[in-house]
């Protein structure tokens, strides 16, 4: 690394060099049973310089030809977009746990076992089931070196667990999934069996609701699946720069319910969406996206910040071989005051959705969330009353959130998102009959 | 370029030393280039490459699978493989061994991306801004453009060897339109295994794209229920992707017996003009090739045939074990990844009637057009158009918002109530499952009629 970032310093202004390997060991079930086990080493070496004040870029698995990559990276700055910032020097960072030892030592043979018990319980609960799933561990190693002399590096560690089970009757075809991930070397099996039995348990009726406009209760799983794509595109710094996000003129303003709170955060502890810094060499924080309902802060990378004449929120991210661009660490949402159990006793005819399917396609620049109640229940008189199918529910967040409840209770699903359920009072509706 | 006799030699005496049901090793070579605009600027613009390997080792219907950068490691990994599946290998693998197969594979190129530069291509991507930022009400596009090459070496303990190379251009544009608090979107989505000519020459596409994101936000919204919709052949093509496509994958089918039983061969999913093909020998589309990752000829499988369901998808596994014939669908993104039951180009065979008799005898409905995304959970399904128009007393008329449509397979293939005569292809989608995207695959159709289509407002 360090003699990439020497041979680029002699023909460009500035250069950071980032590199990341990853040794990841996961045992794969497919119906019922364990199927296959996969190790995944992997490493990339990424090159951005600033030559002539423009940036170039180049991205390689090789590591053994780095005038190539000097070439690529050399290549594309001709054209290159011009830098609006240095790259920062070192910064002291304060440590974010992220690795527990353990980890490493965790047996195959512990998560062969693990994954087979799962699925004994659960098929014991609900015969015919079909489960598959995924136990993995890894370990990430990530460094950044810099013209300005920056040298920043962190490891962690993480281990998680995906299962989803498919019961077919007839040409009814049910699915439920969950998972669980941290940085710990902890398999939390119990919960897992627990929420995969109770989806099962409020599926085993078939429910019809009315089209119209209905109150629907959103979970953490279902804000996952909905919601986090218009409010990250809602609050990406490049978005508002463009003006394309509807919050562009809005910071400062009540947009959302008084009792919603949202923000950026990759510095809790153990968790696998947090690091110490971000893939610019930017210290981690916790951005406050709205606070009470109203637009508090948008979120930056350097590039963007510099250009929108704010400072980088340290959500510089890269995707694959991209530059690095705004995108968001872990979403977190504050708690509300009610208990889920008190909703749902409140609401005469409603749904509770847990998966929303296809929200994602529509225009979710716009806000939209609108899509097909995957996994979802039917609330009558207080109670739930059983699965609901071929339901579909069309909703804006700039709409619809600012009449909302948020629940007591709140859970991480996967390790981007923290929220607890959303209650909104009157959405549309529109079910096959 | 890597030395080729020296890689055949080392993937072969890495399978000779091991003993396993079967064995195989993937080795890739890749190169890549990609430039974004958003709005007036280049945002991004830059190369990469790349080098990887994988193995993959069955004993006793357990798999091994270990995915690496550095050659160096090929012997210890495959041993690593066998190690692995044996630990967990309980019973006999059913598994479909064909005849040693040796070939070297060329890419189909017609117009090479590689023959223009980084500089020609911003070139000419700089003209679509202009064209773009003309329309008044614009808000911010994003243009991004992505070319790439790969070389696959590929080896089994049958004996095989297998060189195939290929390349893929795509083009998306998104254009996005503001009035007021109001933000709608239009775009397209191209994309082709190797000819650059696909991307040349958009102007009056783009500016029509363009014209079409101000339009949106002036059409009134529609009210969501069940609807006679027409389909355009690129979201029709989309439809039998995510309807029915994914649910002929046997993967999902071949090791759980209810879902065997849903999809027994001879069950009717609709009628007499109902033909869904699937192939990747199917020549010169986005999901073609001539072996798959496990090795296998490449085919033409029709699913479904007047309506009956008369074939499935296959990987060497879920052949063997419903006893059924290899279709070459085995395919993996890249060499991080074992390959699994996909599709390639994915079509509903034309039928007789033209767009006129088609909307002809619509009285209230919705005419569909191009494609912004779709899903599918097997059962249910859902897919959002980019236009939609309201079709009155058999004519198409103003523009509505674009519209969600959702449905059960079980029943919305018997709701297809008429196929049009003007099949064409959509090669601008990327497949995503069990994390692996985007794969390149085509789809198609000609202009489909539905009726009672669950349709939401977008």
């Amino acid at each position: 690394m360090e003699d990439l970032l020497k041979l680029a310093g002699k023909v460009s202004e500035e250069a950071e060099v980032y590199m990341v390997s990853s040794n990841e060991t996961s045992v794969g079930f497919e119906s019922n049973r364990v199927k296959r086990l996969t190790d995944r080493q992997g490493t990339s070496l990424a090159l951005r310089l600033i030559k002539n004040g423009k940036f170039g870029y180049s991205v390689t698995s090789r590591l053994d030809r780095p005038e190539e990559l000097l070439n690529m990276a050399i290549e594309s700055s001709q054209f290159g977009a011009a830098a609006a910032f240095h790259f920062p020097p070192t910064l002291t960072f304060s440590d974010i746990p992220l690795v527990d030892k353990a980890v490493e030592e965790v047996m195959l043979e512990t998560m062969i076992r693990t994954g087979e018990d799962i699925i004994a319980r659960v098929t014991a609960n609900t015969p015919g089931i079909v489960i598959d799933g995924r136990i993995g561990k890894s370990t990430v190693n990530t460094r950044i070196i810099n013209s300005s002399g920056a040298d920043l590096s962190f490891s962690r560690s993480s281990l998680g667990i995906m299962m989803d089970g498919n019961l077919v009757r007839g040409t009814d075809i049910l699915f439920v999934d969950e998972m669980e991930t941290s940085c710990r070397a902890v398999m939390n099996s119990e919960t897992i069996i627990a929420s995969l039995i109770e989806q099962l348990d409020n599926s085993r009726d078939i429910a019809s609701v009315s089209t119209g406009y209905l109150p629907v209760l959103f979970t953490a799983k279902a804000i996952a699946s909905a919601l986090i794509a218009p409010l990250a595109q809602g609050f990406n710094g490049k978005m508002v720069l463009q003006g394309a996000s509807p919050l562009s003129q809005k910071l400062g303003q009540r947009v959302f319910s008084k009792s919603f709170n949202l923000w950026d955060d990759a510095t809790t502890p153990m968790m696998p969406s947090s690091k110490p810094f971000d893939d610019e060499g930017i210290i981690s924080r916790r951005t406050v996206l709205v606070e009470e309902g109203t637009a508090a802060h948008f979120y930056y990378d350097m590039q963007t910040g510099a250009m929108a004449k704010n400072e980088s929120t340290g959500n510089g991210n890269r995707g694959g071989a991209l530059l690095p661009a705004p995108s968001i660490n872990a979403l977190i949402i504050g708690d509300g005051s009610t208990p889920v159990s008190e909703i749902i006793r409140d609401i005469r005819e409603g749904l509770v959705v847990e998966m929303l399917m296809g929200a994602e396609q529509g225009n979710t620049m716009g806000g939209d969330f609108s899509g097909n109640v995957l996994l979802g229940y039917k609330i009558e008189n207080g109670r739930l009353a059983g699965r609901v199918k071929d339901t579909m529910i069309s909703g804006n967040i700039y709409q619809h959130m600012k009449d909302i409840t948020l629940t007591k209770e709140s859970r991480w699903v996967g390790s981007m998102l923290k929220s607890p359920a959303i209650l909104f009072p009157r959405l549309a509706v529109s079910a096959k009959h | 370029m890597l030395d080729k006799g020296n890689i055949r030699d080392r993937m072969s005496r890495a399978i000779k030393n091991n003993k396993a049901d079967y064995l195989e090793i993937r080795l890739e070579e890749s190169r890549s280039r990609r430039l974004s605009f958003r709005g007036r600027e280049l945002e991004d613009i830059g190369s990469a490459s790349g080098l990887g390997c994988c193995v993959r080792a069955l004993v006793k219907g357990g798999w091994g699978f270990a995915s690496f950068n550095n050659l160096d490691l090929l012997e210890e990994k495959m041993g690593q493989a066998v190690a692995q599946a044996r630990l967990i290998g309980n019973e006999t693998s059913k598994f479909t061994l064909l005849e040693a197969i040796e070939d070297y594979v060329d890419a189909p190129v017609r117009k090479s991306p590689f023959q223009f530069s980084l500089y020609e291509v911003k070139s000419l991507m700089d003209k679509y801004v202009t064209v773009i930022w003309s329309i008044p009400k614009i808000q911010t596009s994003i243009i991004f453009y992505g070319d790439s090459e790969k070389i696959v070496h590929f080896a089994n303990s049958e004996g095989s060897f297998i060189r195939q190379s290929r390349q893929d251009v795509s083009l998306r544009v998104s254009v996005v339109a503001r009035e007021g608090g109001e933000v709608q979107q239009a775009g397209i989505s191209l994309g082709s295994n190797g000819d650059f000519g696909i991307v040349e020459g958009l102007y009056g596409k783009i500016e029509k794209t363009a014209h079409k994101a101000v339009e949106i936000l002036s059409s009134p919204k529609i009210k969501g229920g069940e609807k006679t919709v027409v389909l355009d052949p690129i979201l029709a093509g989309v439809f039998v992707h995510e309807a029915f496509g994914h649910l002929s994958e046997s993967d999902f089918i071949y090791e759980n017996e209810n879902m065997r039983k849903l999809m027994t061969l001879g069950r009717c999913f609709g009628g007499k003009h109902l033909n869904i093909v699937d192939g990747a020998a199917v020549p010169g589309r986005r999901g073609s090739f001539k072996y798959d990752d496990e090795g296998v000829p490449a085919t033409k499988t029709y699913l479904i045939s007047e309506g009956i369901l008369v074939g499935r998808l296959h990987s060497r596994e879920t052949a063997a074990k419903m006893g059924e014939k290899v279709t070459g669908n085995a395919r993996a993104v890249d060499y991080r990844f074992p390959p699994i039951v996909r599709m390639t180009n994915t079509f509903i065979e034309p039928g007789e009637m033209s767009f006129d008799q088609l909307i002809g005898d619509v009285k209230d409905g919705v005419y569909v057009k191009n494609w912004f995304g779709g899903t599918t959970s097997m059962e249910m399904f859902t897919f959002s158009s980019a236009e939609a128009y309201r079709i009155r007393g058999g004519r198409v008329e103003e523009m509505v918002r674009p519209v969600t449509l959702s449905g059960n397979v079980f029943n919305t293939l018997e709701m297809i109530d008429a196929v049009g005569n003007d099949l064409d292809m959509n090669e601008g989608g990327g497949c995503g499952k069990g994390g692996q995207m985007p794969l390149p695959v085509s789809n198609g159709s000609p202009h489909i009629r539905i009726q009672k289509c669950l349709v939401g407002g977008r």
